[in-house]
């Protein structure tokens, strides 16, 4: 089993965060894994993104060329790889930011208002957060647990006492999907 | 029985000077060695020796010596201090060497500080090749703007001096132009 | 994995410097490896080492000289350009036959070029940059994992053989993040050093650390000598991974990045029936050129991120027994697997 997900949106969403997570938590379930950022101009353009990938065996290419998952949070990230995702696949979006989803008949679209929930808990900043919890129900791909372990472990020590802020958004993410 | 008053410094070797006659380097040569003596520090020094006709001073200096490229001697004194402060690192370097090619590394050491010493022999041509003129030559002009060679020579001390305020780096400046270059 | 941790390959290549032993790293901006250096800069501080940013990576290189021929571990590191100008610096080390660790996280050239990762200095890393007689060990990792293991590798094998050694990386390899687990990190092996010119301190004799003979007799004879040492490097140092290739019919040789894209692409041809095979040279210098005498392909395909660069050692290595093709990108591109699947059909039908 290999999930080659796509996360994307404008530097400063804490796109490259969220990657990190998912490849934390699928590290401390002794997954094989891979985390790429992309670097240079996309980070200027808009659409900064990062791949991970997650499997059972080892990966080759840390390269994902058709994705099967997307995460997107802003428009630009939803035009740059809307075509790319796979048939069958998953595409998450926050809808507080993109107006449109892909349209795309063969996929499953998921639309969460990931900004707005962020806000309305108090910190912006967390949108990418309710983002991966949309994501973890919709895929199952982790126990809300493991992803909590996660967070902790990723965070450095000065910045342990956001981690409950960050879980209760992903739980809120979760929960509105 | 005779008294001996002046002997050759210990840590001058025996091997008699290749330098071309009337050049300072055998004067110099002398003076640090003696200084070496005197400090009783030849046991502990590193001396770096750039490009230059005293890039064999190895032969010359009886210390443990690094040859260094053209004008990087500064930055391989920097590595060798760093790695062993305790030593005392100097470098021998001519003004091809220490103002053409190598102006960035002498401010930068001076700049940052690097606890080295620069013995800078500014005859103002490029001996080994064939007393080409260099950055800091004085140049005889009728015209009233400044040359070049006044135009770098300002910049240079002008960098230095706003280095040495922050710095510990010597600069012991033999500015004998034993060729006059004219026009 | 027992003790992994999540870390980017720049970073991985700074942990396992440290862990050997280095203490002193002179350094440069420059996209995409400032990580490493930035990594550096964080921990030298704690561990009472030396992290300086250079005024230059010529004034880096040159440093590393001091240091080295001072008899420390010392090491640099930059991205394509920033090699360039070392280049002099790495040619004097060379002839020096100090150690040290020079790290090139490769990017699109020639000129300024981009930033994106590439595999276009091939030449310059096993050819030498620099000019003269000399070689670098050049070691290649193709995961984070391996570019803390190789060099940790690297800084032991450059004190054994008195050799400069190169890891050659991208600026994915560079940027991603794998688990690594420094266990399996080679732990360093110190040699002495009593060449070092690091103050006599009742030695009696002077030790100089020179590249210059002026009779070309004596240079002629250093030379011989170091070739010496060369040929033994040669032959106890090649390093290859080799998968698929005893019933291959045609054979990939792809190193870096590529060879992971090569891989994912040759799991995919075996689906389909072809016999493909992977030889990813580990060691570029020396290139691993016994492992070629022992296969029989109908082919070679050398896939690199350049215009063709390492495909003149596959050829040397075969002896052109077989025809060798080349596809590959360059500018910062990084070659998908269906291209290289394509051309593997493309051969097969011309070979088989």
């Amino acid at each position: 089993m290999t999930n080659k997900i796509i996360l994307a949106g404008f530097g400063g969403q804490g796109i490259l965060f969220a990657g990190k997570l998912l490849a934390y938590a699928a590290m401390l379930e002794g997954k094989y894994l891979s985390w790429l950022p992309s670097y240079g101009p996309e980070m200027r353009g808009g659409t900064a993104n990062c791949h991970v990938i997650i499997s059972d065996v080892p990966i080759g290419s840390p390269i994902i060329t058709s994705p099967d998952a997307l995460i997107a949070m802003n428009a630009p990230s939803l035009d740059k790889f809307e075509n790319e995702l796979q048939p069958n696949g998953t595409e998450i979006l926050d809808s507080s930011l993109i107006p449109r989803s892909s349209g795309r008949t063969d996929l499953s679209s998921v639309r969460v208002a990931a900004t707005e929930i962020a806000e309305k808990m108090g910190k912006k900043g967390l949108a990418n957060m309710v983002m991966l919890g949309a994501f973890l129900k919709k895929t199952g791909l982790f126990s809300i647990d493991s992803f909590k372990e996660a967070i902790k472990k990723l965070l450095s020590e000065k910045k342990q006492q956001l981690a409950e802020a960050n879980i209760n958004a992903v739980r809120a993410g979760f929960d509105a999907v | 029985m005779p008294e001996i008053i002046y002997k050759k410094p210990h840590s001058l070797s025996d091997k008699p000077f290749h330098y071309c006659p009337g050049c300072s380097h055998g004067l110099v040569h002398r003076l640090v060695t003696e200084v070496i003596d005197e400090l009783g520090i030849a046991d502990n020094t590193i001396a770096v020796a750039p490009v230059g006709c005293a890039v064999t001073a190895d032969e010359y200096f009886r210390v443990d010596t690094v040859q260094a490229a053209h004008g990087r001697a500064p930055a391989v004194a920097t590595g060798i201090k760093r790695a062993l402060p305790d030593r005392v690192v100097f470098t021998y370097q001519g003004d091809g060497d220490l103002a053409a090619i190598g102006t960035a590394e002498t401010v930068h050491s001076a700049a940052r500080g690097e606890n080295i010493t620069i013995i800078f022999i500014n005859n103002t041509i490029y001996g080994m090749t064939g007393r080409w003129r260099q950055p800091l030559c004085r140049v005889r002009s009728r015209r009233p703007r400044p040359t070049d060679a006044t135009r770098t020579r300002r910049a240079i001390r002008c960098i230095f001096a706003k280095c040495s305020r922050r710095s510990t780096a010597r600069l012991i400046s033999r500015a004998q132009p034993l060729t006059a270059c004219r026009i | 994995m027992s003790e992994a941790v999540l870390m980017k390959g720049n970073e991985a290549i700074g942990e396992a410097a440290i862990r050997s032993g280095c203490r002193h790293f002179f350094g440069y901006p420059i996209t995409p490896q400032t990580e490493l250096s930035a990594y550096m800069a964080k921990k030298m501080p704690k561990i009472g080492g030396t992290f300086l940013q250079a005024e230059s990576e010529i004034a880096a290189i040159n440093m590393v000289y001091g240091a080295a021929a001072a008899g420390v571990r010392a090491m640099t590191s930059s991205s394509s350009p920033g090699i360039s100008l070392k280049s002099e610096g790495i040619s004097y080390i060379a002839a020096a036959d100090l150690p040290c660790v020079i790290v090139n996280i490769m990017r699109a050239g020639p000129g300024l070029g981009g930033i994106q990762p590439a595999q276009s200095d091939y030449f310059q890393a096993t050819r030498g940059g620099g000019h003269g007689d000399y070689h670098l060990l050049v070691l290649a990792p193709n995961s984070v994992q391996e570019m803390a293991c190789l060099t940790a590798e690297a800084f032991n094998l450059s004190e054994e053989y008195r050799i400069p050694a190169m890891i050659l990386g991208d600026g994915t390899l560079g940027q991603m993040m794998e688990p690594v687990d420094f266990s399996l990190v080679p732990e360093p092996v110190f040699a002495e050093k009593p060449w070092a010119a690091n103050a006599m301190r009742g030695r009696g004799a002077q030790n100089v650390v020179k590249t210059l003979y002026l009779s070309p007799e004596e240079l002629e004879a250093t030379i011989i000598e170091r070739e010496k040492k060369y040929d033994i490097v040669r032959d106890s140092l090649q390093r290859y991974e080799a998968k698929f290739i005893d019933d291959a019919d045609i054979i990939l040789c792809s190193y870096g990045i590529t060879s992971r894209i090569v891989e994912t692409a040759v799991r995919e041809l075996r689906n389909e029936g072809i016999k493909a095979g992977i030889i990813r040279p580990i060691s570029l210098w020396p290139f691993p050129e016994k492992i070629f005498k022992r296969v029989r392909p109908k082919a070679y395909l050398s896939v690199e991120m350049s215009t063709g660069q390492m495909i003149e050692d596959v050829k040397l290595a075969c002896e052109c027994k077989a025809p060798v093709y080349f596809t590959g990108r360059t500018g910062g591109i990084i070659p998908e697997p269906s291209e290289i699947i394509d051309k593997v059909r493309e051969i097969h039908r011309e070979v088989c």
